[in-house]
């Protein structure tokens, strides 16, 4: 082997350090080429998670302050802009980042021949529209259109640097161009979604607000109504009065002097005159269900039947009615609408009864963990299902006042009383075989 | 005694992002006051927007800070564009620190302008006993700003920290006070906590490549000729880039090595400290150390070594679990250099180096922690200050 002499050893140290120097370079070089990988791979992650931040998004402001801090974060770019354009090719702002200082002119800047190509640009000086971003003092900016399915813009990211910041962060590469296009697009899905579940969430808040408007409206007609019908017939009571008082002084009177048809005609006007006092008498207690506070107390239902059996002895003994009373619970309400509510399901049932058969009349009752219940049950005529709609309705009459007396308002107070209750009432029937009426009272009324 | 509370985020908005730390780190969203907030993020976010939010978010707290290529904090590091770490600190005496900063810190000015904030320092408190420095990176004459801290202070009082960086391009760096945004400052923060110690150090995995060349003219900090030749040019050839090359072109490739003396070298794991260079004379031909560089001094180009970076850490964290004993970590601040981050570590190498620094150190607790990629170190080395460049550089904030 041939001896190397100092000079040819220093050579090769030399050489060997120049390889070695060099070395550091390509490393250098592969350690910049994974950076840019990873960054690569940072920028898919984070649009991953965009997609799924942004469908939590609560709303459009929060969604497009949301995509325009992504679109910082993913492209490294500090100015966002976030355009969204109509049909009629108008633009409004929706989001932008880092540009507070131009927000008066940032509507106007971007216009056709910015997004004329279609899709994704970057535009540099030296580019036609150079002059354009600059207006909102961008030296680069990467401009990107997003499209609907008719390929029709709706909607435009702008992202760029100053020149300031370009000396920090460098130029705006061609490499980010794919991924920005693809974020684009997927701004541009969320947002239809966004605008889809926007207009679907008005139209049902516009549908709620209709029905809260015509809901208020019905109530205040009700209101309006069960006033009328309170003050009508409270004024008319008196002037009734007089006119019966003196209906009858009259026909007393002069009862010797009126032949037989001026005494039909008086039956005639007596009879009016007691049908009108009792729809009157109805009515005021039909607007009274509603209008008065009412205290509740813990009732015996065995007492309320108690007091209505008084109260209808002298119907109950014309018709020759029997009541059996098998088991009443105890409940919480108001006494004397229950009084009523009883009454009137026990008066009907006495009334509609099949022409010679006398009524009898079972009333039971129980509980369940959450309600009270009762029935009154008669052998009467029975009513038609079709009439279910009907019955409980104020002034319906399935029968006319010549074959059964009545206002045609019992059951209406009935219904009251028990919805005033929080309760329902119902019944079964089918005719000529009875009914049976149902009530059902929530136990533990705090008030009504 | 000083209560420490740190967070991290990658939040893009700077308002969001400070609001998002304060309220972590404090918890109680409702209370955010604390009395001394120091800040790293990275080049990218709204300072003004930062302070003044920090401010309206905790209006009697002094704000400290400095930005970095990256920040890192106990739930990992972040190099992006707008990446921010606090440390919010709560003192239950206003004695137990002082604050203090300067606008217009350079090469030629080092001594005279730390000189100076030392001395404001130990005016307001005498009983400091370490100082945590934040100073600009991009020219400054470190050993010198330590010479000046010392001359107040005894070389005995530890000064720990580092100086600020950008992304990396060796543009500007800022600094921090209040509401002041500065490029050229310097923040200095005097704790006078009895209760604490410090407990530090740093690491570096490069080795030497082959001949060292010489200085042969110098001035300060500025080098002029390497082995008789211009410096910048001389260097570069070495490096097969031409002389036009900015600095920041060379940051992860020209780490120089300076010998360091031998009772250094077992704490150090290393014979070299290195040096790095961010600027250069504008005709390209000289370039400046962040240390006075005399007329002989040996440098060495070097190079990274991995198994060293692992092993050299691992080391550290070793040595200073051993010195903190049974004391109670309270808080751990960090200074790592920029080419540490991203610029010659991919992210699981990162990753990685960091968790074989944050586990064994805090081991599981919840221990606030501060770090920044800057472009210097400020750490002890044989129980004196020194000024460190490429290196991880540990202090842990012992509770005695």
């Amino acid at each position: 082997m041939k001896k190397l002499d100092y000079g040819e050893l220093e050579e090769m140290v030399r050489d060997l350090q120049a390889r070695v120097e060099k070395g550091i370079t390509i490393e250098q070089d592969l350690i910049n080429t994974k950076n840019e990988l990873d960054a690569e791979l940072n920028r898919f992650r984070l649009m991953q998670r965009y997609s799924s931040d942004a469908l939590k998004a609560e709303n459009l402001d929060a969604f497009c302050e949301l995509t325009v801090e992504y679109f910082v974060e993913i492209f490294n770019l500090p100015r966002i802009l976030f355009l969204e354009r109509d049909e009629n090719e108008k633009q409004q702002v929706l989001a932008h980042f880092g540009l507070k200082e131009y927000e008066d002119i940032l509507d106007s800047t971007i216009d056709e021949s910015m997004i004329a190509a279609g899709k994704n640009s970057i535009i540099r000086e030296g580019d036609g529209r150079y002059s354009l971003i600059q207006k909102f003092g961008l030296q680069e900016a990467i401009i990107c259109p997003i499209c609907d399915k008719e390929n029709r813009c709706t909607g435009i990211v702008v992202a760029g640097l100053k020149a300031a910041e370009i000396i920090y962060y460098g130029s705006i590469e061609e490499k980010v161009s794919d991924s920005f296009a693809l974020m684009t697009q997927k701004v541009g899905g969320h947002l239809q979604i966004l605008r889809v579940n926007d207009r679907l969430k008005q139209g049902i808040a516009e549908a709620t607000q209709e029905l809260e408007s015509q809901a208020e409206e019905l109530k205040r007609s009700n209101k309006d109504l069960e006033q009328f019908a309170y003050v009508t017939s409270h004024d008319l009571k008196a002037p009734l009065r007089n006119i019966a008082s003196f209906v009858q002084l009259l026909n007393r009177k002069y009862e010797d002097q009126f032949d037989e048809e001026a005494k039909e005609y008086m039956l005639f006007v007596l009879g009016g005159v007691r049908r009108l006092n009792n729809l009157i008498k109805d009515l005021l207690q039909y607007s009274r269900v509603n209008r008065i506070d009412v205290g509740l107390e813990h009732i015996d239902l065995h007492d309320v039947v108690d007091v209505v059996k008084t109260n209808l002895m002298e119907q109950a003994q014309r018709e020759s009615a029997q009541i059996h009373i098998k088991h009443l619970p105890m409940l919480r309400g108001n006494y004397s609408q229950m009084v009523q509510l009883m009454q009137n399901i026990i008066s009907n049932a006495i009334k509609f009864n099949s022409e010679g058969i006398p009524p009898l009349i079972e009333i039971d009752g129980g509980e369940t963990p959450r309600e009270v219940y009762f029935s009154v049950k008669d052998n009467g005529i029975g009513i038609d299902a079709k009439h279910t709609d009907k019955i409980f309705s104020i002034f319906q009459r399935l029968h006319s006042p010549d074959e059964y007396e009545g206002t045609g308002i019992g059951l209406s107070i009935c219904k009251r009383i028990v919805e005033r209750h929080k309760g329902k009432i119902w019944f079964e029937s089918e005719p000529k075989k009875g009914a049976t009426f149902f009530v059902q009272i929530p136990k533990n009324l705090k008030r009504i | 005694m000083l209560h420490f509370f740190s967070a991290s985020t990658g939040i893009v908005n700077s308002r969001k992002a400070i609001k998002y730390c304060l309220e972590t780190a404090l918890v109680t969203p409702g209370d955010l006051s604390c009395d001394l907030i120091v800040i790293h993020a990275s080049i990218g976010h709204d300072f003004d927007q930062l302070l003044d939010e920090a401010n309206q978010l905790s209006p009697q707290a002094i704000v400290v800070g400095c930005t970095g290529a990256g920040v890192v904090g106990k739930e990992g590091s972040n190099e992006q564009m707008r990446a921010l770490a606090v440390m919010a600190i709560k003192a239950d005496h206003k004695s137990e620190f002082t604050v203090t900063y300067c606008d217009n810190i350079r090469g030629h000015n080092s001594y005279e302008q730390a000189h100076v904030m030392a001395k404001t320092l130990k005016t307001h408190n005498d009983q400091v006993n370490m100082i945590m420095l934040l100073a600009s990176g991009i020219d400054i004459a470190a050993d010198q700003a330590i010479k000046g801290i010392e001359d107040v202070f005894g070389a005995e009082t530890p000064i720990f920290g580092g100086t600020s960086s950008d992304n990396s391009k060796a543009i500007s760096s800022f600094q921090f006070f209040n509401q002041h945004i500065l490029e050229r400052g310097a923040v200095m923060v005097g704790f006078a906590d009895p209760t604490l110690e410090l407990v530090s150090g740093a690491t570096h995995g490069n080795v030497p490549i082959g001949m060292p060349f010489t200085v042969t003219q110098s001035e300060g900090n500025q080098v002029f000729e390497l082995d008789e030749q211009e410096a910048w040019p001389f260097l570069m050839k070495k490096l097969h880039l031409p002389p036009t090359t900015h600095p920041r072109e060379t940051i992860a490739i020209a780490g120089l090595g300076e010998r360091i003396q031998d009772e250094l070298i077992e704490e150090y794991g290393n014979k070299m400290i290195l040096r790095v260079i961010v600027k250069i004379s504008e005709d390209h031909k000289s370039f400046y150390m962040p240390v006075d560089c005399p007329v002989g001094t040996q440098l060495w180009l070097t190079k990274r070594d991995e198994q060293r970076t692992f092993d050299g850490l691992d080391v550290l964290i070793e040595r200073l679990k051993d010195d903190m004993g049974s004391r109670k970590l309270a808080a751990v601040f960090h200074t790592d250099c920029v080419a540490r981050g991203r610029m010659l570590f991919n992210k699981i190498s990162k990753a990685e180096i960091l968790k074989h620094m944050q586990k064994p150190l805090v081991g599981g607790e919840d221990i606030p922690w501060l770090g920044i990629y800057g472009f210097g170190e400020f750490t002890l080395l044989g129980g004196k200050n020194h000024f460190h460049n490429y290196t991880t550089s540990i202090y842990a904030l012992v509770r005695s």
